[in-house]
């Protein structure tokens, strides 16, 4: 490689802007506005950050928007933001995905002159004759690209510092849909210096000779997608990559805690111990939002307590998260607990006398599956569509609610006695 | 499981506590009063079986870790535990051993089964409270049999109202009809909203499109009103600017015209004329100014000459005034040579004083002789130590003559009686000291022993029946009150069993009556179609039929057609008959089966009659041989017996009676021993007495021990007083002793020191024999002549000095004055002095004036030769000037005109720079070239007309930027804003609550339909027997008051528990009063623990003052309830009233297992 030059550029991907949260019900409407802005938020501060470090141009391989967009004003976003790097005199270059491919994507608003686009026919090369940089890629002309899209992309040009861009999952990443699917191997079979991949929304580095990198998504739209977000900056001097640095601008975290509450005795206790492990998820957090899911698993003789009082505890949990960090939101408080395993006390003495062994033989039994079915339909039946069904199906939790019945049954009967 | 032993090893307030549970009574009644740690007992016996809780009760007494409780257990196969139980998590329980040898956690499942502590006390434990809200909860469920079944068996009572309850929240949230209220529709709501929201804030492609598309033609006008603004103002312009600049070129014309007139005037530099007229100027000053230089010079000349300076006084002027500052001191030392003289005699009579004090004719011989000053220390050390040995010697000699006198007066008063040591005869009455005091309390045995006697009789009096004989009494056998409590129990059982037979045999005999008027009754009602009478008509129908069938199957007819007919009309008949007896006889079968059924009663209540009647008679024996023995058990007392009550009052009395008595006897012995005992101390007593001289032989001994307590007091206040007289006799005698040594050695310290003195003597110049004092004054004088010589040499060296100073100041002026004024020498030297100094001052100031004068001149000199140079130098320049004007004019005409001609170029330059300000840049040329075409008289209206159209063209300019301006802001509102982005957040917001809303609906429901479920199951398997069971005690408890309990159905078609009167009436639970709802409460909940007891382990029932709102009698029917089902399991109650005890005793009687606290 004859040139001597040395530069940062930026890779991102998955931005799936108009893509909102989900699964956070929140009343306050300022809180609300403030996680709504958070994805676009996210690719702001990106874009300032590759101003400031004066990158030689921005890579976005795949998803830039979550789908169709009925809403221009996305579209609009994006191009100013874009504008911005424009101005700056950044390079950019774009990659349709599953979510923003050539098909799925109808709506067009024409992006600054400086952005290239990579066609979804058949795999392109940008050069870059400054820098002595070439990129190859091929977006996705429809949602379900089940080719092997790199055995077709051109070979690396000699001298110059090559760049992969591919929206894949590779041999398989679940959940995400095994699009494009190809393996490591196929990669660096290219010869390509540095394979910028999208898709994927867990940040990973697939190998270093050469770098195969997936930045994750910017942000985090949901409870499966915790922790850090954001994109890469690539160093490369000599033709090499030197330094592959994570750019972290999320700015609404996902978390999760689980708290075993085995050997609590209360709750109070539990809440206490929710709080002192909430004070390493603020100190994470710093200045951003974080919506919280908090666990509680583990046996524990106040089990019964916790579901009977859900509504009341989740509301102490709240204030908790707010006591360690204004800006903790308790996404949901998911009671996995359970209650001391006990004798099964179903003889037919015992009916008469334990509640609990009586609720017991009324839980086991069909007719009572048979009238709760009923119920559920009542009100499914109101529930609109739209929700996803894995998510609305009552009648699918059937057994659950039965049991966190049971339990609500035997707190209050014992409250009342 | 039956637990026989309770043991409260170290519980709440107990240690070491056991309560024992008697294996075949019918019931435990355990009492223990307020206080007594009822509480705690019921709480150990769940500690016992479940173990401590975690938190830490009942350790107010023993450390948490050292609570114990331990019981014995039986279980109903016949097998026993005994066993311990700790607080803790593992090995609690411990065998009953002091080693606590830990036992199988699981120990105990074989007695308690499957039950968990909260089970337990629920089920198998009863308060009042719980008693009063089980019956209340019935109430509240409408008596609804499956939550009241449900609550008595568990001991759960407001599962109703649960239901309810979660009803209510379920339907807080959710229901078939939408409803604001309703928290899902809330959520519904606002996902509907949001929604909408979305639609109505994304952004359309079109719209977009629309607005790009305004803002290019808005663009395109203003630039097409830029350009024609540009044109009009161009136009504008150029009238103004021919309107300005017309005026400008025409001035600029004439100024060229004037300047023409001035030409062949020579062109000089500019500020020429200027120049020139400062020069003329310059040179009129520099000649004024020589002028006044020289008058200056002229003055100050003048003044020189007028000063006079006297030099040999200025030459002498410092040495002058310097004496002159002399002249004070001078003065002062004149006035103090007299005092000093004066002082100076004074000091020289003082030391002729001091001299002739000494023995001295010349005072110099004096201070010639004086001695040194060790020399006089030591004289004075030596006057002083002698002072002090006369002074010792005198105060000893006075002491000793005052102890000498004492020792006189004492030997003259010494003690002359003899005393006695007391010490023997106290050591002889305190042994006495025990006797005494025993003997101290036979007053009290003796009042005690009154008060006895005086109470016995009493008491026999009051007995009633009365006693003739008290002491008889005391040798006849009285039957114990148990004795008496058992012929009064087994009198009564018969009297009640007489009672009930009583009423067995008048209700057989209302019964029979009742049956036999029914039959009546019943019979009266119409003829009866007995059976018998329908085989009777039948048979009758089958004869008239059978001859009838011969009739007409046989060939030959053997009776008339006539008869036939009448034939065929009886069977006809009988037939009819026989239908109608039969339908009768089914429509009478109720009332036929009534009367079998008024016959059956009637012949069994005649039947169980005579067996009523024997029971009637043998009981009538029973209860007057129970009579007869009750009577027996009071022979040989002489009284005759009351009822059974009475008597055990009597009994009771008797018992105290009989203690009281033997009270009197113990007194009686111990008054005789101690009057024994009197007797010996009298005797010792009287022996002490006698050696100490007390008479009181007659005296009883405690009174005899006082007084020779009080002699004693005397004889050791006496022997104590001569003890003390010995021993100041003794000190005095040591006194003297020491004061005579003591004298004998400071005559001899006097004798040494008068030798020293008498050495000392000459040196100091005094004679032998000179005494201390002596010696003493002449030292003190000595001691002033030193001061006084040094004080009189002082004044003749300061008179020395001073006449000297004089001398030395009257010479010096002297000298002066003869020198500097001859005239003055005859002044005295002060006088002189004063006028060389006025004439020295005057010399120095003329002498100063006369220097300022000469350097004035000197200035004035310089400053003419300056002023004449200036005016030479202005006349030269002006000459030079002058030479360029043209020879032979004149000068200042010259120079008027030039400065016309510059005055004329001036103002042209100025219309030049006005025409450039007003021009813009336009040159003079192009205006001139425009001049022409303008007409100054139409340019006004030009001007008006262009004005309008530029405003016009203005207004519509910024019409159009403002248009712009709103759809630039437009635009970067759409592309800032975030369109329906927030609603979808919205959406998904209110997705998420719809599930939980939802979710939380589904729980409440489910819970409250299992719930209902619930309670339906528990119904549905409990069997008849247990209901009939619950009537039987039911009747019981409520003392026949109801029969039995019966389930009916109200108008929901849901099974409802009613009472049944023994009338038939049906008593629904809103009918019953309080007690009544209690009753059937702890009636059901007896039923399930037997039916309990009927499948599994038994376990105990632990009431716990369950009977506090129950009346005796049904407190007694409880009772008796409990003890019926002590076959199936073990009933125990606590209580903390006595009348529970009472009423529990009557109604028990031995089956009664009491167990105090």
């Amino acid at each position: 490689m004859g040139q001597v030059t040395a530069f940062k550029f930026i890779h991102a991907a998955d931005l799936h802007l108009g893509s909102p949260f989900h699964g956070l019900a929140l009343k306050d409407e300022r809180v609300a506005h403030r996680f709504a802005e958070a994805s676009r938020a996210a690719f702001s501060g990106l874009i300032t950050r590759a101003i400031a470090e004066k990158v030689a141009f921005v890579v976005i391989a795949g998803d830039v928007y979550d789908g169709d967009w009925r809403d221009n004003t996305i579209g609009l976003y994006f191009n100013r933001e874009l504008a911005r790097l424009e101005r700056a005199g950044i390079e950019i270059f774009l990659l349709r995905g599953n979510h923003d491919a050539e098909s799925v994507i109808t709506r067009s608003i024409t992006l600054p002159a400086s952005v290239r686009q990579f066609s979804t026919a058949a795999p392109v090369t940008f050069r870059i004759e400054a820098l002595q940089v070439a990129l190859h890629g091929q977006g996705f002309a429809h949602r379900a690209v089940t080719d092997n899209l790199v055995n077709t992309y051109p070979g690396r040009i000699a001298g110059w510092f090559n760049i992969g861009v591919l929206h894949t999952a590779l041999t398989g990443r679940p959940p995400h849909d095994n699009y494009a699917p190809c393996s490591p191997g196929h990669l660096r079979a290219r010869g390509y210096d540095y394979w910028a991949l999208g898709h994927v929304h867990e940040y990973e580095t697939v190998g270093t000779r050469p770098h195969i990198v997936f930045p994750g998504n910017l942000q985090g739209r949901n409870i499966r997608e915790k922790g850090e977000k954001g994109a890469v900056l690539v160093s490369v001097a000599d033709g090499e990559v030197t330094n592959v640095e994570r750019v972290i601008v999320d700015r609404a975290r996902w978390d999760e805690l689980v708290l075993d509450v085995r050997g609590f005795s209360s709750e109070a206790a539990i809440l206490k111990a929710i709080e002192e492990k909430l004070r390493s998820v603020g100190l994470v957090a710093a200045e951003r939002l974080v919506a919280l899911r908090v666990v509680l698993t583990g046996e524990s003789d106040v089990h019964r307590r916790l579901l009977a009082h859900r509504d009341q505890l989740t509301d102490e949990v709240q204030a908790a998260c707010h006591r360690v960090h204004g800006d903790i939101w308790l996404e949901k408080l998911e009671i996995r607990t359970h209650a001391p395993a006990k004798r099964r006390s179903e003889a037919p003495a015992m009916l008469a006398v334990d509640l609990s062994a009586l609720l017991g033989a009324v839980a086991d039994g069909d007719e009572l599956k048979a009238k709760a079915g009923q119920l559920l339909a009542e009100i499914q039946v109101r529930i609109p569509g739209t929700i996803a069904e894995d998510e609305q199906k009552l009648a699918d939790e059937l057994e659950q609610l039965v049991a966190e019945a049971r339990e609500l049954l035997l707190a209050r009967a014992t409250d009342e006695a | 499981m039956r637990i026989l032993r309770l043991d409260l090893l170290r519980y709440g307030p107990f240690t070491g506590k056991a309560l024992s549970f008697r294996r075949n009574a019918k019931l435990h009644l355990v009492f223990g009063p307020n206080e007594a740690g009822k509480s705690s007992s019921l709480a150990a016996i769940g500690d016992l079986l479940f173990g401590f809780p975690k938190r830490r009760e009942y350790d107010f007494l023993h450390e948490a870790s050292t609570l114990r409780v331990g019981a014995q257990i039986a279980a109903r196969d016949g097998s026993q535990l005994e066993f311990r139980r700790r607080r803790g998590n593992k090995h609690t329980l411990l065998s009953a051993s002091d080693d606590e040898t830990p036992l199988q956690d699981d120990a105990l499942s074989s007695y308690l089964g499957l039950l968990s502590r909260e089970v337990f006390s629920r089920a198998f434990g009863l308060d009042s409270e719980a008693l009063r809200k089980g019956g209340s909860a019935m109430l509240e469920s409408e008596g609804e049999l499956g939550s009241a079944l449900f609550a008595a068996a568990s001991g759960l009572t407001g599962l109703a109202r649960l239901r309810r309850g979660l009803d209510a929240e379920a339907d807080a949230i959710f229901a078939p009809r939408a409803s604001k209220e309703r928290r899902f529709y809330q959520a519904l709501e606002r996902y509907d909203a949001a929604i909408t929201a979305e639609r109505r804030n994304e952004l359309k492609s079109g719209e977009w499109k629309a607005l790009v598309e305004e803002i290019g033609e808005i663009e395109r006008q203003l630039a097409d009103i830029k350009q024609q603004r540009t044109e009009t103002t161009a136009a504008l312009t150029q009238l103004q600017r021919l309107k300005v600049l017309g005026p400008i070129i025409a001035a600029i014309d004439q100024l060229g015209e004037e300047l023409a007139s001035f030409d062949g005037l020579p062109e000089v530099a500019e500020g020429f004329v200027a120049d020139c007229l400062r020069a003329l100027e310059a040179a009129e000053n520099a000649s004024d100014q020589e002028r006044v230089a020289d008058e200056e010079h002229g003055a100050v000349a003048t003044v020189l000459a007028g000063i006079n300076v006297d030099e040999a006084f200025v030459a002498r002027s410092a040495d002058i005034i310097e004496l002159f500052s002399r002249k004070g001191d001078y003065l002062s030392k004149l006035g103090e040579a007299p005092r000093l003289e004066l002082e100076r005699d004074e000091f020289n009579r003082t030391l002729a004083d001091l001299a002739r004090r000494l023995g001295y004719a010349d005072p110099e011989d004096m201070v010639q002789s004086q001695p040194s000053e060790p020399l006089l220390e030591t004289g004075r050390g030596l006057v002083e130590a002698g002072v002090a040995l006369e002074t010792l010697i005198a105060t000893e000699e006075t002491r000793l003559g005052e102890e000498l006198a004492s020792v006189d007066a004492q030997e003259a008063g010494e003690f002359a009686a003899s005393v006695t040591d007391p010490k023997p005869f106290r050591d002889q009455l305190a042994a006495l000291g025990p006797e005494l005091k025993q003997l101290e309390d036979l007053n009290y045995l003796e009042t005690s022993r009154r008060n006895n006697l005086q109470k016995l009789a009493e008491g026999a009096m009051r007995l009633v029946p009365q006693v003739a004989d008290f002491e008889q009494l005391v040798r006849v056998a009285l039957p114990s009150r148990d004795t008496v409590a058992a012929h009064r129990d087994n009198f009564e059982h018969i009297v009640a069993e007489r009672r009930a037979e009583t009423l067995r045999l008048e209700a057989n005999l209302q019964q029979h009556d009742d049956a036999e008027a029914s039959l009546t009754e019943t019979e009266q009602s119409g003829p009866v179609a007995y059976e018998e009478t329908i085989r009777l008509v039948r048979a009758d129908r089958e004869a008239t039929f059978a001859l009838l069938r011969d009739q007409l199957l046989r060939s030959g007819h053997l009776l008339t057609p006539m008869q036939l007919a009448e034939q065929v009309v009886r069977y006809e008949e009988e037939v009819a008959e026989a239908d109608s007896i039969a339908d009768q006889a089914i429509a009478d079968a109720h009332r036929i089966s009534r009367l079998a059924a008024y016959r059956d009663q009637i012949a069994k209540l005649e039947q169980e009659r005579p067996a009523i009647e024997e029971r009637l008679r043998v009981l009538g024996e029973e209860q007057s041989r129970a009579a007869q023995a009750y009577g027996a058990l009071f022979d040989g007392t002489g009284i005759i017996p009351l009822g059974p009550d009475a008597m055990t009052v009597w009994l009771t009395a008797v018992e105290d009676l009989f203690a009281t008595r033997r009270d009197i006897a113990a007194l009686e012995a111990q008054i005789a021993t101690l009057e024994g005992l009197g007797r010996q101390v009298q005797a010792a007593l009287a022996g002490i007495g006698r050696s100490l001289g007390v008479r009181g032989d007659n005296l009883p001994p405690l009174a005899l021990a006082r007084l020779i307590s009080a002699t004693l007091d005397d004889v050791t206040q006496r022997w104590t007083a001569r003890l003390s007289f010995e021993g100041a006799r003794q000190a005095t005698r040591l006194r003297i002793g020491q004061i005579e040594d003591g004298l004998a050695k400071a005559q001899r310290d006097y004798k040494a020191w008068r030798e020293r003195f008498d050495a000392l003597l000459p040196v100091i110049g005094l004679p032998p024999d000179t005494s201390a004092g002596g010696a003493a004054a002449a030292l003190a004088v000595w001691a002033q002549v030193p001061e006084v010589s040094r004080q009189r040499a002082n004044r003749d060296q300061r008179l020395v000095a001073i006449e000297r100073d004089i001398d030395a100041f009257e010479s010096a002026v002297g000298a002066f004055g003869k020198e500097l004024a001859p005239l003055h020498s005859h002044l005295p030297p002060a006088g002189l002095i004063d006028v060389l100094r006025e004439r020295a001052e005057t010399a120095r100031a003329a002498k100063t004036r006369y220097d300022d004068a000469q350097a004035r001149l000197e200035a004035a000199a310089n400053k003419l030769a300056a002023a004449r140079g200036a005016n030479e130098a202005a006349f030269a320049a002006l000459s030079a000037l002058a030479a360029l004007l043209p020879a032979g004019s004149d000068p200042r005409a010259e120079l008027g005109r030039l400065e016309q001609r510059d005055r004329l170029r001036a103002r042209l330059a100025e219309q030049r720079r006005a025409f450039e300000a007003a021009a813009e840049g336009v040159s003079e040329a192009v205006v001139r070239s425009e001049l022409p075409s303008y007409d100054r008289a139409r340019a006004p209206f030009d001007v008006e007309d262009l004005e309008r159209r530029a405003e016009a063209l203005h207004h519509e300019n910024n019409r159009l930027y403002a248009l712009l301006g709103q759809k630039h802001a437009d635009r970067d509102r759409l592309e800032a804003g975030t369109g329906s982005e927030f609603a979808a957040f919205e959406r998904q917001s209110a997705e998420a609550e719809i599930v939980t809303t939802a979710r939380q609906w589904a729980v409440r429901k489910i819970a409250a339909t299992m719930l209902a479920a619930a309670m339906e199951k528990h119904r549905e398997t409990q069997s008849d027997p247990l209901v009939l069971r619950a009537g039987a005690l039911f009747a019981m408890l409520t003392g026949g008051a109801f029969s039995t309990l019966l389930q009916d159905y109200g108008e929901d078609d849901n099974p409802r528990l009613v009472g049944e009167r023994p009338n038939g009436n049906r008593v629904p639970i809103s009918g019953m009063s309080e007690g009544t709802r209690d009753q059937l409460y702890l009636a059901l909940r007896l039923a399930y623990i037997e039916d309990f007891a009927g499948r599994t382990e038994p376990m105990p029932f632990i009431g716990d003052d369950i009977f506090q709102t129950f009346d005796d009698e049904r407190t007694a029917a409880g009772i008796k309830a409990f003890a019926s089902t002590s076959e199936l399991f073990q009933p125990i109650l606590f209580t903390h009233h006595l009348s529970v005890v009472a009423i529990a005793r009557q109604a028990l009687g031995a089956d009664l297992d009491y167990i105090e606290l």
